[in-house]
């Protein structure tokens, strides 16, 4: 173990979130401390309006609220452009480019949008053309499964899932799909991130914490103790989601 | 990073030399709904070592539901582990015959150190006559019960807690998760009796509950309880290590608390 790995959390947000939290971080600031307390250099963050508010004004606020961080950075949330919410798929990278922003997002279930056959298919189609990294939440891995079966290619994060091992269900995927990966903040089984190393390679794993709805010691000591190679653990902790992004084409 | 020579250490090593860890809450061998990497043997005992966890408290996960069976293999794990693992009886009301005779095995010798009851597995509720055999064994001879609480459950909800704790005043009941999303009770439940200690095995997922814990009922009633394999032990670590409470309060939980608990001679 090394203290000096960087870590690259996936998956953080801040902001009043609709769920209860007895350690809520309604700022920027106050997430940046919480990371600063576990020692996670970075984060790809989530504001709760994004969300649990309007998707369509939290994108818009979660940019304003971490201007001038170099340490927090924002995905968009993507909605069908169908309802005007979300900008038209011919626009989105140009957008995106303008706007800093170089990943997206999906909470399917709490914004009630289809995954499958024409639902979001133009914003799918950009992500797939340009390789732009889409984390998706709250997803059942059938799913996933169907998601990708129409775009094989997709990049796609799987984050939060289980709670604790759906290896079931997704070890098959991961090894019939390549640009498929997950998260580590909901993969708690003891072991697992090393025996998933060893099943489908470090390069398809990300760090990620969940907070506030997870902590982020939980996450960052399992992969701390996780017994795998330090080439392998600096991967998950931040390397394959700089190399994510850094893939996306917006140009 | 948190100022926490403790959690630095850990951080830098993978383990405390200092604070050894003793986990009141795992299970053993595998499980119907979930893939586990590791959970049984040599693989177990290899990662306790590393992680600096001297001993387990464990229920068979086969004694959930064929107690007999599940028995006799984790009586074989304490005897290739002596010292290092303590087996729990699991005692399932709903075939009081074949419990009753399986909570003999608390004066065996084979190093069964308390009962296990998962009201929610087994549903039956907490208070059901029915689990009077095994908490007044374990009132007897003053031995820990593990006791599965659920917040929103309807077998294991907190109105269910006190009840017990009153009735059988020498049994020490651990509550595994804490009674999961009803903190404000549970923290209630272990400050009020002193037979009521919280086991953190789930509870650390919600982050700021261990310092809520720790602020109402005192880290002294508070218990390190992974539920391994269900969770990886550096995650659970991590919790504790990472969370607002001082090192002193970390090493009451870890260890000192679980070491008060047991019973010596077990």
């Amino acid at each position: 173990v090394s203290l000096a790995t960087e870590y690259f959390d996936c998956n953080a947000g801040f902001g009043w979130f609709a769920a209860p939290s007895l350690r809520p971080a309604p700022t920027a600031a106050d997430l940046l401390a919480e990371m600063d307390a576990c020692g996670i250099a970075r984060a790809l963050v989530t504001h709760a309006m994004q969300r649990d508010g309007s998707p369509e004004e939290g994108n818009r606020i979660v940019l304003d609220e971490i201007a001038g961080s170099e340490r927090l950075e924002a995905a968009w949330v993507v909605l069908p452009p169908e309802t005007g919410e979300f900008p038209p798929p011919a626009e989105l990278a140009p957008r995106m480019a303008a706007a800093g922003v170089r990943a997206l997002r999906l909470f399917p279930r709490t914004h009630r949008c289809l995954l499958t056959g024409e639902g979001l298919a133009g914003v799918l189609d950009q992500a797939l053309e340009r390789r732009i990294p889409l984390l998706l939440h709250e997803a059942e891995w059938d799913q996933v499964d169907a998601l990708l079966q129409r775009r094989p290619a997709l990049t796609l994060v799987v984050c939060a899932h289980g709670p604790k091992g759906d290896d079931r269900r997704f070890r098959p995927l991961l090894d019939h799909y390549q640009r498929l990966h997950v998260d580590t903040s909901r993969y708690e089984p003891a072991g697992g991130i090393e025996d998933l190393c060893r099943a489908a390679g470090p390069e398809r794993i990300l760090f990620g914490t969940n907070f506030p709805a997870g902590p982020i010691g939980g996450p960052r000591l399992m992969l701390d103790g996780a017994d795998i190679p330090e080439s392998a653990r600096s991967m998950i902790a931040s390397e394959n989601l700089d190399r994510l992004l850094a893939r996306a084409d917006l140009s | 990073m948190i100022e926490s020579p403790l959690t630095r250490e850990f951080v830098q090593t993978g383990r405390c030399e200092s604070c050894p860890i003793i986990d009141v809450h795992t299970h053993y061998g595998p499980y119907a709904g979930i893939y586990f990497p590791v959970h049984s043997g040599e693989a177990l005992i290899r990662r306790l070592d590393r992680a600096g966890v001297r001993r387990i408290l464990c229920a068979h996960h086969t004694a959930l539901l064929d107690m007999r069976r599940g028995h006799d293999e984790i009586a074989r794990v304490v005897r290739r582990w002596p010292g290092r693992v303590g087996a729990y009886v699991c005692y399932n009301p709903n075939y009081p015959d074949v419990a009753a005779e399986e909570l003999k095995r608390l004066d065996s010798g084979d190093g069964f150190v308390g009962v296990k009851c998962h009201a929610d597995t087994h549903e039956v509720r907490l208070t059901d006559e029915r689990y009077a055999p095994a908490f007044e064994a374990a009132s007897q001879r003053a031995l820990p019960v593990l006791l599965h609480t659920w917040g929103l459950a309807r077998w294991s909800g907190p109105e269910l807690w006190a009840e017990i704790a009153q009735r059988y005043p020498r049994a020490r009941f651990i509550m595994a998760h804490a009674g999961f999303g009803r903190w404000d009770e549970a923290v209630t439940c272990a400050a009020r009796f002193e037979n009521v200690f919280l086991g953190l095995s789930a509870a650390f997922t919600i982050p700021g509950v261990i310092e809520k814990a720790v602020a109402g009922c005192g880290p002294e009633k508070l218990l390190f309880g992974t539920d391994h394999p269900w969770f990886d032990i550096w995650f659970a670590l991590g919790c504790v290590l990472f969370s607002r409470i001082s090192d002193e309060a970390r090493r009451m939980i870890l260890f000192r608390n679980a070491e008060r608990l047991l019973p010596a001679q077990r």
